[in-house]
């Protein structure tokens, strides 16, 4: 047995892992219980030195008083070196170093106390006095702070202490101290008193353990449990806690999106409202009249475009039941072809690049349709007439790549990550096309991110912009980290020369 | 001829405003952000300023009231905020001192006799 292993037993006994690092209040207590021992053992000095002066007026003559005072006095001497000790182990900061020192104190402390028990035991009287029942006292402490194991021990200790003890003076080794009036004289010497006292001895020292550490055994797993499921809480409570953080993110950003979608509804309608006051007023002169007309059918449009997109950002979620396996090619060149004519009108070169053999995915067409659609229309909507648009659609080993690059007027870094953001719009976008949803990028991004994507843009003011999204195959399984960003692809300038 | 800036990223409410204000002899200098609108304070006094105070994102244009006001030919000059949301709306991005440094509050779609008559009197004040 080592000094240290008993409360440790309890501890590995529950299972769960946070556990390991529990200590139960009890190997808290060892520490604080070693000023307690001391305190009980000056009482228990004062108690001796009483006694031996009771019994000396009681049976005068018959005590070695010059033994017993002697061995309580070398009692009272090592209580006085356990104190000084108890106050520097008091000092030490950290709680499992001052229990582990506390707890092989104790361990020392209790063989000696049985020793000098038994010295004392022999000098008053041996088997004949009955204060052997002292010993269990021990027992019980050593139940109550230390482990099972040590319990038992030192049931085998002091039945050492004890038996060689009655031994030696049975046999006449050491001489033996009667007691007139307690004992008849050769009573200690009788097989039948050795025998008798010595199985008393035993059980009850045996049982006091048993008892003792039973109990102390149950209340200090349900203390284990305590400590344990008060760990538990705080984790649980720090657990809510984030997660209430987190709601109120959530919250918070939701609040901010129904403002800006308040904000950007009320605009369109707003200026309408205010075109048709302003012509029922008056304030326009009859040949602008149809010019403001026009500009609150665009608003009309605007609004109705603002709407349809809010509607479609809103339902991103839904689709997931309507996935399919999709070639994404075939949706792509459905949208050029639809997009062709306002490239044309505004003289673009559109160029359309598809690797052969392009592998599935698994997606609802009508969103990779959305994709390529607001990705495209946007290259056409901010590439100065005469510019070039160039879209690519090529896989790789766990994904497919599309990417939209063209000679517009590009992004500044500042703007490259707002521009996904629900309404954002440059200052440049709004120069070049002054109204816009401000909705397609963060439709796409929602899009490609749903379907377990990526999508980025590359670009400087002035020098065009490429957009690159990456979505994963359907025929291969997906790879641990959601579809790999190209790097190389990023390295490469947007646009030549750019 | 009074002269007042008029800052909004709406072009349509830029040309509105204009229209109704010209109308009542009032000189409109516009300008679609912050930037231009600084630059035109840099060169021209307007006796009143008009403000769409959540020009993108964010309520910038309240951002735009601050540096304004530090100008020192700016101090006093009376703001008018006009936006499509009202104060209370926005309160929570509103800082406590954004509503003494200006001088009135209206809410898209404004009043056009209302807006005229506003800005008359503050360019009065």
């Amino acid at each position: 047995m080592t000094p240290d292993e008993g409360p440790q037993d309890t501890v590995s006994r529950v299972p769960s892992k946070t556990t390991a690092s529990l200590r139960s209040p009890i190997e808290v207590e060892v520490a604080e219980r070693l000023a307690w021992l001391i305190r009980l053992r000056w009482l228990a000095v004062v108690g001796t030195l009483i006694a031996i002066a009771v019994a000396d007026q009681v049976v005068p003559g018959t005590l070695p008083l010059g033994a017993l005072v002697a061995t309580t006095g070398f009692i009272a001497a090592y209580n006085l070196g356990l104190h000084f000790i108890a106050r520097r182990l008091a000092g030490i900061p950290d709680d499992a170093r001052r229990a582990r020192y506390a707890r092989r104190l104790i361990h020392f402390q209790v063989v000696l106390d049985l020793l000098c028990l038994t010295v004392l035991l022999h000098f008053a009287g041996g088997i004949d006095t009955p204060f052997w029942a002292f010993y269990v006292l021990h027992i019980i402490i050593a139940s109550i702070l230390l482990s099972p194991l040590s319990a038992y021990a030192y049931v085998g200790v002091a039945a050492v202490f004890y038996g060689t003890m009655v031994l030696l003076e049975f046999f006449g080794i050491i001489p033996h101290t009667h007691l007139n009036g307690m004992a008849c004289p050769g009573h200690y010497a009788q097989w039948t008193v050795l025998l008798s006292t010595g199985s008393a001895f035993l059980a009850t020292l045996f049982f006091s353990a048993w008892m003792a550490t039973s109990i102390s055994m149950r209340l200090r797993a349900r203390d284990l449990e305590l400590v344990r499921l008060n760990v538990e809480l705080e984790h649980r409570a720090d657990e809510l806690g984030e997660l209430n953080r987190r709601l109120q993110e959530i919250d918070e950003a939701r609040k901010r999106f129904v403002r800006v979608a308040a904000h950007e509804l009320r605009a369109p309608v707003a200026a309408i409202q205010s075109y048709a006051r302003l012509i029922l007023s008056g304030y326009v002169p009859a040949e602008r009249q149809e010019e403001i007309i026009t500009r609150v059918e665009q608003r009309a449009l605007e609004l109705l475009d603002r709407i349809n997109d809010l509607l479609i950002l809103s339902r991103i979620q839904e689709h997931v039941e309507k996935r399919e396996q999709v070639n994404a090619a075939e949706v792509l060149e459905k949208v050029v072809e639809l997009m062709r004519p306002a490239a044309e009108e505004k003289r673009l070169r559109l160029h359309v690049e598809v690797e052969p053999d392009l592998p599935p995915i698994f997606a609802d067409r009508e969103q990779i349709q959305h994709i390529w659609m607001n990705l495209i229309s946007n290259a056409i909507k901010y590439t100065p007439a005469g510019g070039y648009i160039e879209v690519t659609l090529s896989h790789r080993p766990t994904s497919i790549i599309g990417s939209v690059r063209d000679s517009g007027i590009g992004i500044a870094p500042e703007d490259q990550e707002k521009i996904f953001q629900e309404f954002y719009r440059t200052e440049e976008a709004k120069q070049m096309a002054p109204h816009g949803t401000g909705l397609g990028l963060s439709i796409v991004k929602q899009i490609v991110e749903g379907l377990g994507g990526r999508i980025w843009v590359s670009s400087a003011p002035g020098k065009g912009s490429k957009f690159t999204f990456v979505l994963p195959r359907s025929d291969v399984p997906a790879p641990a980290e959601p579809a790999e960003r190209d790097a190389t692809d990023e390295s490469r300038p947007p646009w030549p020369g750019g | 001829m009074t002269q007042v800036l008029l800052v909004d990223d709406d072009p349509d409410f830029l040309e509105i405003t204009r229209l109704v204000l010209i109308h009542h002899g009032i000189e409109v200098l516009t300008a679609s952000n912050r930037a231009q609108a600084m630059s035109i304070l840099q060169q021209e006094h307007p006796a009143v300023i008009l403000l769409d105070v959540m020009m993108t994102y964010t309520l910038d244009g309240m951002d735009m009231v601050t540096q304004i006001r530090r100008l020192p030919d700016f101090r006093d000059t009376p703001i008018l905020v006009i936006s499509s949301l009202r104060p209370s709306q926005v309160a929570e991005m509103l800082p406590a001192s954004a509503l003494q440094q200006i001088q009135g509050w209206l809410v898209k779609p404004v009043r056009l006799e209302e807006l005229a008559q506003k800005v008359r009197a503050l360019c009065k004040e």
